[in-house]
């Protein structure tokens, strides 16, 4: 199929605008804070502090951002791949809302101070519940019911993840179902880097080693088996990919909707609708979607601390998905 | 030897024997019968706020119940710790507070004010503080408390021995610009200018954070507006670390707790803070102390 842009030149594009947000992340401060005073402070003197501030704040909030946005935006690409659904992403199928809750259960009891890996391990393991579940309705049911049982596992796991908030006597702990509902990476340190990051990257490892066996898939499960595609593995590969990338990021950041929905609509056409192509390509622009967010963030000034993150993604992404989808339908009724 | 006379005025047996004391020559003067009809017997307190001055100010036996917030370890009041664990408590629901038969409801401007409308509606007499900001608040709403409950003469005495207390501990101070005591709250909560936290802090012979920032009231700011100060004093205390929540954790930010082992510490307990009551003091008296101890610590 056509492509706009040679697929290359597309992933070359992408690799620079992100690395480029990044960096402009690694600059700009939270509006409260001045948003370019640590340039100045450098400057006249205080360049300790300065460096400090970029080593232990702004790194691991542009890390974190740059990970999950991966994490995320590959997650959207694989599923919607494997499921051949259009509406399949770690968020709308529960994924994310499986590991919130393991998450939440893990923390707010103290199980997480158990060992360090008790966080992250949790929350995959919410993740990979979710998908097994999700896959054994789908297995019988089709599209439409992978959907509708993913809304349901999501409202069920962020309502049980509610009741625990609410449940814990820590008066903060009911605040932060926001925080597990929408996702933050403000103020978080490089322990969480180090705590998510290598289990985020052995996901992206399983998810992108089934580039190959997608493509084949999308002529349909049978015509890929005969195409000497072994599809259980492709299926395992993907479900336990996506559990571990997905639950490791959502034990640090929370929850963040919209990013793995969106972004692969977004580039699905630039990269001549090939599954595989499409894995690196979403990833790419999983990293750019999150760290412009958490750019947002910062600078929309709020009274109250920050606003947080999936409340961007959402405001960015569902007005661009909506024109997706309006401009798609025009293309199919004409 | 300063912490034990402190305790003496405010709860040390003495200081209660003589409390008792001036009761009851107080009582001696009125008939008993006039006393009951005047003064309200029953009272009830449902703000935690309240509940500290009507302690300090009216015997056990006429307080039918404080808040149960009072009787939780973390909102003792300073010193009345004993006084308070035996008290009933109530929840701010309508239903108990008439069910215990008050003759006098204490409530908060801003706190349970469905319930305490609705116990005015039954007829009960409902009287409303409002928060204090600072310190003369502190002193109006013990004047209308003692009018309220019938006890000019020991509302006038605690104001006395506040600022006794107050002027001893402010001479303690040592002379010098105050420096800047960084109260790290959950969430980054920070107190500015021209609150109650910023006046307690100013008596203690420092300013607060928010100060130093610029701004009034209280704000969260961001972890990286915190890095770029030199507090002089700091806490990132908090009693609700354990069972964990994601907002205690943030404060063991690696960042963070560099700069708070570089800095001297100190722990004040919220509840000390928290009311313009008394039990400011208590606050105070550790602020005072830190600032005596890096005054020695200088070469």
């Amino acid at each position: 199929m056509k492509t706009p842009i040679p697929y290359p030149a597309l992933i070359g594009l992408l690799a620079l605008l992100m690395a480029a947000l990044a960096f402009v992340s690694m600059l700009v401060g939270p509006a409260a804070a001045g948003t370019f005073d640590l340039l100045k402070m450098m400057s006249d003197g205080d360049a300790d502090t300065a460096w400090m501030i970029m080593r232990e704040v702004r790194l691991p909030r542009t890390l974190l951002a740059l990970l999950e946005g991966i994490t995320l935006g590959l997650g959207g690409a694989v599923l919607q791949g494997l499921l051949r659904n259009p509406l399949a992403d770690p968020a709308v199928i529960g994924v994310s809302a499986g590991a919130s809750l393991f998450a939440v259960l893990a923390l707010y009891t103290g199980a997480s101070l158990a060992f360090p890996l008790a966080l992250p391990i949790a929350a995959i393991v919410g993740a990979l519940l979710c998908v097994l579940l999700l896959l054994g309705l789908a297995g019988r049911g089709g599209m439409l019911t992978l959907i509708l049982a993913g809304v349901a596992v999501s409202q069920l796991a962020n309502a049980v993840s509610y009741l625990t908030l609410n449940l814990s006597p820590n008066p903060y702990a009911s605040a932060e179902i926001v925080f597990w509902l929408m996702g933050s990476v403000t103020d978080r340190s490089l322990d969480h880097v180090w705590l998510a990051g290598p289990l985020m990257i052995i996901g992206w490892v399983m998810i992108l080693s089934t580039a190959r066996s997608l493509d084949a898939l999308s002529l349909g499960e049978e015509a890929a088996a005969g195409l000497g595609v072994n599809v259980g593995q492709t299926r395992l590969l993907v479900v336990v990919g996506v559990a571990i990338s997905c639950g490791a990021g959502t034990a640090v950041t929370g929850g963040i909707g919209f990013v793995g929905l969106v972004v692969p609509h977004l580039l699905r056409g630039l990269v001549g609708h090939s599954p595989s192509r499409l894995l690196l390509a979403s990833a790419l622009g999983g990293g750019c979607l999150l760290l412009v967010a958490d750019l947002a963030v910062r600078l929309i000034a709020v009274n109250r601390g920050e606003l947080q993150l999936g409340v961007i993604t959402a405001l960015i992404g569902a007005p661009f998905f909506l024109w997706l989808i309006f401009k798609a339908r025009a293309e199919y009724e004409s | 030897m300063k912490r034990a006379r402190h305790k003496n005025v405010w709860t040390g047996k003495a200081g209660r024997m003589a409390c008792v004391a001036s009761l009851l020559s107080g009582a001696l003067l009125s008939t008993p019968a006039a006393d009951a009809q005047e003064r309200p017997q029953r009272i009830v307190s449902m703000n935690l706020c309240t509940d500290e001055l009507l302690i300090r100010l009216v015997d056990p036996s006429r307080i039918a119940s404080v808040t149960y917030l009072s009787q939780q370890a973390v909102n003792a009041p300073l010193g009345l710790g004993d006084i308070t664990s035996k008290l009933k408590v109530n929840h701010g629901l309508a239903e108990e507070v008439l069910m215990s038969k008050p003759d006098l409801v204490l409530a908060g401007t801003f706190s349970a004010t469905a319930a305490s409308a609705m116990v005015e509606r039954q007829g009960v007499k409902v009287i409303r503080f409002d928060p204090e900001n600072n310190f003369d608040d502190m002193r109006a709403n013990i004047r209308k408390m003692g009018a309220a409950v019938g006890e000019p003469a020991r509302a006038e005495r605690l104001i006395a021995d506040f600022d006794q207390r107050l002027a001893d501990l402010q001479a303690q101070i040592p002379p010098g610009e105050p420096p800047v005591f960084a109260d790290i709250g959950v969430n980054n909560y920070v107190a500015g200018s021209d609150t109650l936290y910023a006046y307690v802090v100013h008596a203690g012979g420092y300013r607060t954070l928010g100060e130093a920032l610029g701004f009034s009231g209280y704000r969260n700011v961001s972890l990286e507006e915190i890095l770029k100060t030199k507090p002089g004093l700091i806490s990132t205390y908090t009693p609700w670390t354990d069972p964990p929540s994601v907002s205690t954790m943030a404060l063991r930010h690696p960042a963070l707790r560099a700069m708070v082992e570089r800095t001297p510490q100190v722990k004040i307990p919220e509840r000390y803070t928290t009311c313009g009551a008394p039990s400011v003091l208590g606050a105070i008296e550790l602020l005072v102390e830190a600032r005596k101890a890096s005054q020695r610590a200088k070469p």
